[in-house]
């Protein structure tokens, strides 16, 4: 089929599709009110004067607040619930339509509390800070929300409005028909959706489907498809077309028991399938078996067989191994153990062994390792030693390395002014290469002694950082180096503050009577601002004191402007190169479940409208 | 270029079969909840031309004098009934203002603020979950909670 033909056809199938595979709704409740409101920011529903279905009862309210997220439902003022000759009236009407319970609250004399639904069990429904905050205020605040005068919420809370109009910060906008008005909360219908279809001048033709089905505690099935058509657009360098298609489906035969079928597929030849088998043989032990096979491009098939096993044996320990082996003769096993004993020693014994094909040449790499790790800590010191030992049997070589770590936790005196702490790091190596033996050794020592902020005025303080580090090895490349970090801050006005830091930085290597190394010394600046909650920035610079040089400053400054809009920027100025490094500049609107930010960044020229998930 | 046409018409057609957008819609009851919020606090500033709620708060100690349960509402153009009720943890009312009449002159005011105190005594042991309910013209409009810490007393 030409390409010319084959467009239509594809247009055609993306334009029916979404029209005729609608997924099965499931209502939960219809709302029909007055004045309907859903905050797209914030998923929330405000509602007036609104009717409504609950266990068999037709209820009527003056207003009602619904948090679609913590699924909190709450009705108010001039509550009536009729059911055939029975009319039931109160102030207050906490509900889960889901479970089909509700709280029924009157204020008289007393607060009398009646049980709607089912009676005899406990109603866990409580007013809760979320309901304080939702208001219709709150609601025509929100970047996007839908009025109307009929709302659906289904099964898996799902909200569809009926002839509503979309509010576009604050101003009205178009109306729809119908329209779904949630994004979904992360809960899947059975059935078939498609998810989206889109067209860019970079990608072409894209397209999202999904298969979900779930039959609760038994059998969860997601099968996903991306499909691109790039043949739509001109000159376009790739693969004309490229499809992506991601299967899981796991069933559960009872608590202990699981099986489970992976298999995922691109158009351009590459796929794999995996079947895993699960079982928990009480709470100590989980043991899988399960057979995968990978098809890389170009490459020949690989078909594992595969079995791994958890112990928690308590006191005891926890042990786990697991072995593959590949029908081509390729092997990866492992095997652990974990222990604490009296509260503060730690142990751990690990090895595992490879065997697997280099290349297409028919060489096998053969690889051991292993390794123990004792550990102790207290309050005062932590102490570990470690021994590592990798033995590669193809190569014929052998590399051994013990450790020793001691470190003394930080310890305080003058009432907590002071911390200090001192760690040292022991290793030694030992290769084996056929008949060439080699060893090691390095040992590194590291001081730091630290302060509190030490407020010499109310509004003065200071507060340094030293720190100081030796290394010695075996083959005599031994460095010392020391830091020093001083940092003082100044109140100037309310919301207002100066900080200074000065920072010197010096390694000195050291062989035999040999000296030699670099230092280096920055000082810096900061000016902050923060006169109320609406405006907040700083302003930086930093100068080297040991060329007499300023480098760099930056400036940052935000802004709350109206509804939740709010100003950014960001400016970089370097003193040596005499311009202005970078601007970015942010107009950002917060918006409950979403920000709209508009950016422009002057560095690569680029204006950027981002709509980012929170 | 005439592809990329076609295709952008196309999409737009189906979002209007597919969506149902329209253009009219039908006009609703403008909302009527004139509240714009109530707060418990524990003092009031009245240095600006309205009262404004001070400290804030849903837990209340022994060493509190009162607790206030302010209300803001907003348009209001004609004379309304405000009345507070308050319920003490065993569920029964401590404490009822009767109606208080505001704008009895019925003008427009842009925004309207009052409030009910509840006074603490060190005589009566009153620990528990509380509330306090507001009607405006025999209607409820708003129920809130909050908690007495133990040692607290109240003399209503």
């Amino acid at each position: 089929m030409s390409k010319q033909k084959r467009i239509p056809l594809i247009l055609i199938f993306f334009i029916i599709l979404p029209l005729s595979l609608t997924a099965s709704e499931k209502v939960l409740m219809k709302l029909e009110g007055s004045y309907l409101a859903y905050s797209y920011d914030n998923r929330q529903i405000y509602g007036e004067n609104v009717k409504f279905n609950f266990f068999s009862y037709d209820v009527s309210c003056r207003y009602i607040k619904i948090d679609v997220t913590s699924r909190t439902f709450y009705a108010y003022g001039d509550i009536v619930l009729k059911k055939e000759d029975e009319i039931i009236s109160g102030d207050e009407f906490l509900f889960d339509p889901l479970k089909n319970i509700g709280k029924l609250i009157s204020y008289k004399e007393g607060v009398e509390v009646k049980k709607i639904g089912d009676e005899s069990s406990e109603i866990p429904l409580s007013k809760n800070n979320i309901l304080d905050e939702l208001s219709l205020s709150k609601i025509q605040k929100s970047f996007l929300y839908f009025t109307g005068k009929l709302f659906q919420i289904n099964k898996d809370f799902e909200v569809y409005g009926f002839n509503v109009t979309l509010y576009l910060e604050g101003l009205e906008s178009l109306g729809f028909k119908k329209f779904r008005l949630s994004g979904g909360i992360n809960q899947r219908n059975n059935g078939f959706s498609l998810n989206k279809i889109w067209y860019t001048k970079t990608q072409g033709l894209i397209s999202r489907a999904s298969y979900f089905y779930e039959k609760e505690n038994k059998i969860n099935s997601l099968t996903q498809l991306n499909y691109e058509e790039h043949s739509v657009l001109k000159d376009y360098p790739g693969l004309p077309r490229q499809a992506d298609v991601m299967s899981s489906t796991t069933v559960n035969f009872n608590k202990s028991l699981n099986l489970g079928l992976t298999g995922n597929y691109n158009s351009s030849n590459l796929w794999n399938t995996r079947v895993w088998l699960n079982k928990k043989w009480g709470n100590k032990v989980n043991t899988q078996v399960d057979v995968l096979y990978n098809k890389p491009i170009n490459l020949k098939g690989e078909t594992w067989l595969g079995f791994q096993s958890i112990i928690n044996a308590n006191k005891l320990g926890n042990i786990s191994f697991a072995g593959k082996y590949e029908i081509q003769n390729q092997v990866l096993s492992s095997f652990s153990y974990r222990n604490t004993f009296l509260k503060r020693i730690n142990f751990l014994l690990s090895s595992s062994y490879s065997k697997v094909k280099i290349g297409q040449s028919g060489d096998y790499s053969k690889i051991l390792s292993g390794g123990v790790n004792l550990s102790y800590s207290s309050r005062i010191f932590n102490l570990s030693t470690d021994y590592y030992l990798n033995y590669d049997l193809f190569g014929d070589q052998l590399l051994s390395q013990p450790q020793l770590r001691l470190g003394l936790n930080p310890f305080q005196f003058y009432g907590g002014l002071l911390s200090a702490s001192i760690y040292n790091i022991f290793i030694y190596n030992d290769l084996q290469r056929g008949e060439i033996h080699d060893n090691n050794y390095s040992n590194n020592t590291v001081f730091n002694l630290s302060t509190k902020p030490i407020f010499l005025q109310k509004s003065f303080s200071v507060n340094f950082n030293i720190a100081l580090e030796q290394f010695v090895e075996k083959e005599d490349r031994n460095f010392t180096s020391g830091g020093f970090i001083i940092n003082v801050k100044k109140g100037i006005l309310k919301g207002v503050s100066l900080e200074g830091f000065y920072n010197i930085q010096s390694r000195r290597k050291t062989k035999s009577w040999l000296i030699e190394g670099t230092t280096s010394q920055d000082l810096s600046t900061v000016l902050k601002v923060n006169p109320s909650k609406r405006l907040n920035g700083w302003l930086s610079f930093s100068f080297d004191p040991k060329k007499s040089q300023w480098r760099q400053s930056f400036a940052d400054l935000s802004i709350e402007l109206f509804r939740s809009w709010e100003f950014h920027s960001l400016l970089n100025y370097d003193f040596i190169l005499k311009k202005i490094n970078n601007v970015d500049l942010y107009i950002i609107r917060r918006a409950g479940q979403f920000q709209l930010r508009f950016i422009w960044r002057s560095l690569s020229k680029q204006f950027v409208v981002e709509l980012v998930p929170r | 270029m005439k592809k990329n046409i076609i295709i952008v018409i196309l999409f737009v057609l189906n979002t209007f079969l597919g969506s149902c957008i329209t253009f009219k819609s039908d006009p609703l009851v403008f909302p009527d909840n004139q509240v714009e919020f109530i707060h418990l606090c524990k003092g009031m500033d009245d240095s600006g031309e309205l009262l404004e709620p001070v400290d804030i708060q849903s837990e209340f100690s022994s060493k509190d004098e009162h607790i206030n349960c302010f209300i803001k509402l907003k348009d209001v153009s004609i004379k309304i009934h405000l009345r507070w009720k308050w319920y003490s943890p065993d569920n029964k009312m401590v404490r009822d203002t009767g109606d208080v009449i505001i704008n009895q002159e019925e003008k427009y005011l842009g925004v309207v603020t009052a409030y009910d105190m509840l006074q603490l005594d060190t005589e009566d042991k009153n620990e528990g979950q509380w509330t306090v309910v507001v009607f405006m013209n025999d209607k409820f409009i708003e129920s809130k909670t909050f908690i007495i810490k133990k040692g607290s007393r109240f003399n209503i």
